[in-house]
């Protein structure tokens, strides 16, 4: 268990080990075997991205279809888990639409750079013991920053595509996005409040020494989640892509690969929610029996399963709630939770 | 105007019948025929009756006759009593009054009305075709109706 | 352009529509915005004109009947009933109590079915797209009646001049235990579900909220003028058929808005159903066999104009049909459509609304756009 757990962490060391005699042997700067390593760590986290989307696109389409009294896709592959491959075979396929008066390179680059946030976020994200690419010792920090990021490629994507619809949904995105980071930082900073610090992998020891987040920080749980889904654009808060209402909104004239490179963003940019989420609240990759990498991948796709379940239950909510919502609830809730929190720790420490 | 009172047909047919214009037809005891001129009054008077619901306005092309017939069927939302006007108007001259002041429901009414017969409403606020597109030419459910053939319209450029 | 303060903001045209995945079909509406609220609405409809009336003109009377059935689609067999009422009213022929029963039996089924749709579709536009799964399920139930009585699920083209098509048989007995089995446990999950959501009560109370003088001006029928107070059903007020046998009791709202059009419908499924079970219960009472009046092989109707109206799942339908005495066509044929009469309030509605309030209104009204344009 002690090798499947530190698998990965040995494949890295291995790759620097090999990339270290290269470069011996070359006679090549040192500095080289650095960056080799972090083309090895990104291309691990695009993996990892990548494969997690994948699943998820399935997972979602068949936990859809249980709550709505219908077995999802149940064609492709074994039960139908290989549906993905059929869908991204079929984008691919697809003729590349791009409207006479859109703003050509932004519409195209918008669907490009909408991985580029969560793929950033993910550097810092400590997937199992001592495999954080990027520990940061203000890594909280930095990944609230770079997941504010996440609302602009959409917002371009609307303002690119020269239709009203779109237009629509990416002033929604912004109201949303910018709305639902004050809750979702406050959120964050109870948690920082009580585990001491701003990095992750030391949250994640305060809850191994103490105990998981979640029970010391229940309100906070919940509204991380709120405002998550908010920043994720996902319902009840979908109103950029309102699906309903605008047609496809922000995304209506995005067809094939592009449409498909947004949709996977999406998943991506959940995942790393979830994973923040596991990691501040659900004490990360820690657990009994099983490798570390393999319980944070448990309790991210509990959080998922959550995020989804949400989404096929409950309707939508309109664009002024969004933010009445967010700013007369939210808000004071989160402002006292932080003042009850500082006051306890202070009593208590 | 609201009135919880419903008066009943014997009672509308008494004071129908003092209408200038407004004549009941043998046989039945809710069907009157109006003359144009006593339109508005006789449905001002069924409002105020307490025949608040505006059922139908609809044609019917007696092309052999030479006129249209304007069908009003007004009721009421307490019984089944159904109140009919009958408005014949000459087919060359298809006009009539506009009921859009006295029951709100007939401006859709009148637009299909129009649309289908080319029978036109003095006094609509909006009087435009409803079913058929803007630029469509001719009555449809007139008898002597001949549908133009599709015309090729070319391809439209955007330059 | 309008000045809020400081702030610059300018006026837009969205088209919503006909291509819309919530417009019920290809209804548009050209409506204005400022921001996010509604300043005008206009809605434009006839993309799905098909020309009935005219149609008619040049079918005999038994050959246009099934086209009837494809106004309000979703329940076939209501639409029907209105002209073959009329026909009957000018020829003057006398219904047998059996086709009468089996009538009204298949009406109010295809009333549940059409319900079922309406209630579904409303959760559906408001974002819960799971919420149109459950009440679908029930109108399989329905369908699988009327499949096992008359072959046909959906346009059924069953009732008849001077009756119905086919008689009450086992299969159809047994497809409507399991309707009655199936629908009570679904409608109390539905209440549980959707009644105490918060983002649904957000979404509709005090949305689109129609007072009753506007709506007896407008001449709304149906559901959505008994939420709004007024106490007004065909079926008990002016009864046709032999609706005079069965009491009905007509739940009525007072607040007008989205909320009580759903409310409305819920508390409608229930006395839907009881009224099914009692028809029902009358039916197996009578002998079987005779469905069928003394109808002439030709019809041909003497000279006239009648109109008769039902109670339809959307509201009130009437059909006037004008007869020259002497051919085997109709002179004129017009259906007057409670969706279409229901729609013309949208104008004087939705300004002062926002987009997904617009959404909440259309989806809350359940018109069919197959009866809008004929």
């Amino acid at each position: 268990m002690e090798f499947i757990n530190n698998i990965f962490v040995n494949i890295a060391g291995l790759c620097r080990a090999v990339f270290a005699w290269l470069v011996g042997l070359l006679h090549l700067p040192d500095v080289l075997v650095d960056i080799a390593m972090v083309a090895v760590y990104w291309l691990a986290i695009v993996v990892v991205c990548v494969l997690c989307a994948l699943f998820y696109v399935v997972w979602e389409r068949k936990l859809a279809g249980y709550i709505q009294r219908r077995p999802g896709p149940n064609r492709l592959g074994p039960n139908g888990w290989l549906q993905t491959i059929g869908d991204a075979i079929k984008l691919v396929m697809k003729e590349d639409i791009v409207p006479d008066g859109a703003d050509k390179p932004i519409h195209l680059l918008a669907a490009l750079l909408a991985f580029v946030p969560p793929m950033l976020a993910l550097a810092a994200m400590p997937f199992g013991e001592g495999m954080t690419a990027l520990d940061l010792d203000l890594g909280v920090v930095y990944i609230m920053a770079v997941t504010t990021l996440a609302s602009l490629p959409v917002l371009c994507a609307g303002y690119a595509s020269n239709n009203k619809y779109a237009m629509m949904g990416a002033l929604r995105v912004v109201n949303q996005a910018i709305s639902y980071e004050v809750p979702q930082a406050l959120a964050i900073l109870s948690v920082v409040l009580v585990a001491g610090t701003f990095n992750l992998n030391g949250i994640i020891d305060f809850q191994t020494g103490h105990v998981w987040l979640i029970l010391l920080q229940p309100v906070a749980f919940v509204v991380y989640l709120i405002s998550a889904l908010a920043e994720c654009n996902r319902a009840p808060f979908d109103l950029p892509e309102g699906e309903s209402e605008l047609t496809a909104g922000v995304f209506t004239e995005y067809s094939g690969m592009r449409y498909a490179l947004f949709y996977l963003a999406e998943y991506c940019n959940m995942f790393v929610a979830a994973g923040l989420a596991t990691t501040l609240f659900l004490g990360g990759f820690t657990g009994p029996f099983l490798p570390g990498w393999v319980w944070f991948l448990l309790k991210t796709f509990v959080i998922m399963s959550l995020f989804i379940w949400v989404r096929w239950t409950l309707p939508r909510i309109r664009a002024d709630y969004v933010l009445r919502f967010c700013w007369k609830v939210l808000v004071p809730l989160m402002l006292v939770n932080l003042l009850v929190t500082g006051v306890i720790v202070y009593i208590l420490v | 105007m609201t009135n919880n009172e419903v008066k009943t047909k014997a009672q509308v047919a008494a004071a129908m019948t003092k209408i200038a214009g407004v004549a009941a037809i043998e046989g039945t005891d809710c069907e009157y025929t109006v003359e144009a001129s006593a339109l508005i009054q006789a449905a001002e008077y069924l409002l105020g009756a307490g025949y608040e619901f505006l059922a139908d306005i609809t044609a019917v092309d007696y092309l052999a006759a030479g006129h249209f017939r304007l069908l009003y069927q007004i009721a009421n939302y307490h019984n089944g009593d159904i109140i009919t006007l009958k408005l014949d108007i000459p087919r060359e001259a298809a006009e009539a009054d506009s009921l859009c002041g006295v029951y709100a429901a007939a401006n859709w009414l009148e637009r299909e009305v129009y649309d289908m017969f080319g029978i036109k409403f003095a006094g609509h606020p909006d009087l435009r075709r409803i079913l058929m597109w803007d630029g469509y030419e001719g009555w449809p459910l007139r008898k002597d109706f001949v549908q133009q053939p599709n015309k090729y319209q070319g391809r439209r450029r955007l330059d | 352009m309008s000045e809020n303060g400081n702030a610059y903001s300018e006026r837009y045209t969205l088209n919503l529509g006909p291509q819309h995945p919530s417009t019920h079909g290809v209804l548009r509406i050209v409506a204005d915005f400022d921001g996010e609220t509604c300043i005008s609405a206009d809605p434009v409809i006839g993309y799905l004109h098909r020309g009935m009336e005219k149609l008619l003109e040049s079918r005999t009377y038994p050959q246009g009947l099934p086209y009837t059935d494809r106004l309000d689609y979703l329940a076939g067999v209501n639409n029907n009933l209105p002209l073959a009422l009329a026909v009957e009213k000018l020829l003057g022929v006398e219904i047998p109590e059996r086709a009468s029963l089996l009538r009204m039996l298949t009406c109010e089924i295809m009333r549940l079915a059409s319900y079922m749709v309406g209630i579904g579709i409303y959760i559906m536009d408001l974002g819960a797209v799971s919420g149109v799964f459950y009440p679908f399920q029930q109108r399989e139930y329905a369908l699988e009646v009327m499949s096992a009585l008359c072959g046909a699920r959906m346009t059924q083209g069953y009732i008849r001049f001077g009756g119905v098509q086919a008689d009450w048989n086992d299969e159809a007995e047994a497809a409507l235990d399991v309707l009655y089995k199936e629908l009570p446990p679904f409608i109390e999950m539905y209440h549980k579900l959707i009644d105490e959501n918060e983002i649904f009560l957000r979404r509709t109370k005090g949305v689109g909220v129609i007072t009753a003088e506007r709506a007896k001006s407008y001449a709304l029928t149906g559901p959505n003028l008994r939420a709004s107070g007024v106490d007004y059903d065909l079926r008990r007020d002016a009864p046709y058929c032999l609706y005079d046998r069965f009491t009905i009791k007509v739940p009525v709202q007072q607040a007008g808005d989205c909320h009580a059009r759903y409310a409305q419908r819920m508390l409608e499924v229930e006395e839907i159903l009881k009224l099914i079970k009692a028809i029902h219960a009358a039916l197996k009472e009578t002998e079987p066999g005779k469905i069928m009046g003394a109808v002439p092989k030709m019809l041909r109707p003497p000279a006239g104009e009648a109109y008769a109206q039902t109670e339809n799942p959307k509201g009130i339908m009437g059909c006037l049909v004008a007869s020259d005495g002497k051919g085997v066509n109709p002179l004129r044929v017009h259906f007057r459509r409670p969706s279409f009469d229901n729609i013309a309030i949208f104008s004087e509605l939705m300004p002062g609304h926002k987009v997904a309030d617009l959404i909440a209104i259309i989806a809350s009204f359940d018109i069919v756009l197959g009866e809008i344009d004929g």
